[in-house]
């Protein structure tokens, strides 16, 4: 999908007809519009979603108010007012135009506008450059750019910050699955095949008055179970990621609190350290149990070596061993005349004679070179063994001591906690003991809720293994006649069905969080100069993590969090753009077409300017199409310049105010100055393009 | 190693085969046009009543 031109008429802040043309250039794809706050740039964001599926995002205020007031204000007592915007963009080789219209007819003298349902066109021109005019216009556009995907191309940097900052992982997770392709399969896993198992279970029953029917009722009541279970898990995921969240609330209030400061820090030193040791006895107490795994054999041998080896060595020295044995031996098969093989070993035969030449050898070479290696191979396993005392002996040291430092470290982590708790808040910005007893009651429901979510795993997995036990007995009992019979087989054909979907669907999920961990990490870096490691979980938690082994989880300030949210949503739109190339063999999977544009308001927050323009550089390197929405003091400057090679087009958002104390203010483009503010008899916002060294309004 | 799509689908019986593809080609389109799903799962029904005559 490549934008050409978005058209507003009369749309909330835009008055008549405004416009702007989108740079199809391959070499340089960027366009920057600039616009004071609330001069419209939320607006302009949402008029492709809002001309696309009409819809608009969470952040936008009166959404029922979408006619221009100045235009609403012309309309007369009866008459109809209008607002629309259109669309222009090339896809798979055709030119589209959507365009949304909302009307509404004013009654008495009143503000309120009640909009009729908004009417939505589609023209499509292809090669043969005849147009033709969609039946289906929102069925053809939800086949281009499916609606849940659209947030990751057409999304607001401040608002997708709460992804990453809230307890919204679920919400993340069913946003991020719209890029699975795979809203048919759960459509169909939780949805429908369910349904047709239920269907088709109320026809066993009645069919079938034997075993098979009564296990039936089992798989059901187990299903029904699991289902429960599985709610109950989402419950406390939530949970978990709420109080993550608020404690991290909590942790930035008490660094503002100056005094505490140092007790903080030391506190985070400490917390730090009792990770690091915690971590470290974890992988001596692995060690030791690798240890004892490969060669804890050794322990038990102790004398047995010693007893062994004096042994054959009484037995070597009395002529016992190993002579007589092979000599009786072969001396026997030379009397018998066959060998244990069964060839013949008469007088005269080549092989007789082999077998009398071995019988009458001299053995003490062989035997002397056995004897020698049993000597080379007990004393070597004696070596082991002491080797692997010394070893145990030493990782048990390693461990004694980590523990007793990670003792110590608790001590005193508790003793600050004590501090924090026994403080006086009065004379403090805010109570340090109050929030110190919030952060304890939070990491204990935290606690709770963990270890509850692992009991519920175990149910979980003895639910289905129970399933699965009821599953076979059913297959193997017998029915009540030949109808039965075939109704069971298509209960089991949904279920072959449903298995097979369930898989494919955990293995998306499972690549796309691979490919999306590398690519947080790889945007986090080009961003970011801090030694911490981003991650997406598999419950598609997003934090941070740093240490040398990268297990130390790390509080997300404001700004980790927005350097955060734009990687993540970089590798969240690679995502997008690159699952399209991922094909599949199963129809219904196929994707389509696959390069989007990405048009982002206030890509840049509150970050600082090195960072800006690292997000700039990355955003250009990630788009076929970038379209940044910016105020002048955010696009300014260093972005511009990062940006500078990339961008062809340029247009402002100018705002007209009618407040007496607004001061007109202009904006540098390209050594130009062009209307920024301007004061004037009415409150609306027009687009003005910005073309190299001219401009038009 | 998970298996890959292919993987899975190959493994299908020849039934499970046929009805998986007109389960998802029919929930793409109920999808897109946001029906109910009760829409869908009366349609796979009568489909599946259709196997084992």
């Amino acid at each position: 999908m490549k934008l050409v031109e978005i058209r507003f008429n009369n749309f909330r802040q835009f008055l008549g007809d405004q416009s702007f043309s989108f740079s199809l250039s391959e070499e340089r794809p960027g366009n920057i519009l600039y616009g004071a706050n609330g001069s419209g740039k939320t607006t302009f964001l949402n008029g492709f979603t809002w001309a696309l599926y009409g819809s608009f995002s969470d952040d936008v205020e009166e959404k029922t108010r979408l006619i221009n007031n100045n235009a609403w204000k012309d309309v007369a007592i009866g008459d109809d007012g209008f607002a629309e915007v259109s669309l222009r963009f090339l896809h798979g080789g055709k030119s589209y135009k959507i365009s949304r219209r909302v009307e509404a007819t004013k009654v008495a003298d009143s503000n309120a506008q009640n909009l009729r349902a908004s009417e939505v066109s589609l023209t499509v021109v292809d090669q043969t450059q005849v147009p033709r005019v969609s039946d289906f216009p929102q069925r053809e556009i939800n086949t281009i750019l499916p609606k849940n995907l659209a947030q990751f191309f057409f999304f607001n940097g401040e608002r997708m910050e709460n992804l990453v900052k809230n307890a919204s992982y679920a919400d993340v997770k069913k946003e991020v699955k719209g890029l699975l392709d795979l809203n048919q399969v759960e459509r169909a896993v939780k949805g429908s095949l369910p349904k047709v198992q239920q269907m088709l279970k109320q026809d066993f029953r009645r069919e079938d008055k034997g075993l098979a029917a009564q296990i039936e009722d089992d798989i059901e009541a187990v299903q029904t179970k699991l289902a429960s279970l599985h709610d109950k898990q989402d419950e406390l995921l939530k949970n978990i990621a709420s109080n993550d969240n608020e404690i991290s609330i909590i942790k930035n209030e008490q660094q503002k609190i100056e005094q505490i400061k140092p007790l903080l820090d030391e506190q985070k030193r400490l917390e730090t350290e009792i990770e690091e040791r915690k971590d470290f006895i974890k992988k001596m107490q692995e060690r030791l149990d690798s240890a004892i795994q490969d060669h804890g054999y050794l322990a038990f041998m102790g004398r047995l070596l010693e007893v062994n080896a004096e042994k054959i060595n009484e037995l070597k020295l009395s002529g016992e061993l190993p002579a007589p044995m092979s000599k009786e031996f072969l001396a026997r098969l030379l009397s018998e005349e066959t060998c244990v093989c069964g060839t013949p070993l008469t007088e005269g035969t080549m092989q007789r004679t082999r077998v009398s030449q071995a019988s009458e050898a001299p053995l003490t070479t062989d035997s002397n070179k056995f004897f020698q290696r049993l000597e080379v191979n007990i004393s070597s396993l004696e070596d082991s063994r002491a080797s692997f005392q010394n070893n145990i002996q030493f990782t048990r040291q390693q461990l004694h001591d980590a523990e007793q430092k990670l003792l110590t470290a608790e001590a005193k982590r508790a003793d600050i906690v004590t501090k924090l708790l026994n403080m006086n808040g009065e004379e403090l910005s805010a109570d340090p003991a109050k929030l110190q007893a919030r952060i304890i009651n939070l990491e204990t429901e935290k606690r709770m809720s963990q270890r509850d979510r692992e009991s519920l795993k175990a149910n979980i997995q003895e639910a289905e293994s129970e399933l699965s036990t009821l599953k076979n007995k059913r297959n193997a009992a017998q029915t009540s006649g030949e109808i039965a019979e075939r109704i069971l087989s298509r209960i089991k054909l949904v279920e072959e069905i449903t298995e097979a979907l369930k898989e494919i669907y955990a293995n998306r999920v499972e690549r796309l969080l691979l490919f999306l961990n590398k690519k947080i990490r790889e945007n986090y870096h080009k961003i970011s100069h801090q030694n911490h490691d981003p991650y997406l979980n598999e419950e598609f938690e997003i934090g941070l993590k740093t240490g040398e082994l990268g297990n130390i989880e790390v509080g997300k300030s404001t700004g980790e969090n927005q350097v955060l949210t734009i990687s993540f949503l970089a590798a969240v739109s690679e995502a997008a753009q690159e699952r399209i190339k991922v094909g599949s063999n199963i129809e219904g999977l196929d994707p389509g077409e696959k390069e989007f544009p990405i048009v982002m308001d206030a890509a840049f927050g509150a970050l600082d300017e090195t960072y800006q323009t690292k997000v700039a550089e990355l955003l250009a390197s990630i788009s076929g199409q970038l379209v940044i929405l910016v105020s002048k003091s955010q696009g300014q400057g260093r972005v511009d310049k990062a940006l500078k090679d990339y961008v062809s087009d340029r247009g402002v958002i100018v705002t007209f105010t009618s407040a007496d104390n607004a001061a007109n203010e202009e904006i540098l483009i390209d050594g130009e100055n062009h209307p920024y503010i301007v004061q004037g008899d009415v409150d609306c916002s027009k687009i003005m393009t910005v073309e190299a060294g001219r401009s038009d309004g | 190693m998970p298996r890959s799509d292919k993987e899975i689908f190959d493994g299908l019986s020849s039934e499970a085969k046929k009805l998986l593809k007109d389960v998802l080609e029919l929930e793409k389109k109920n999808a897109q046009l946001d029906l109910p799903i009760k829409d869908s799962a009366d349609r796979i029904y009568k489909q599946v009543k259709g196997y084992f005559q």
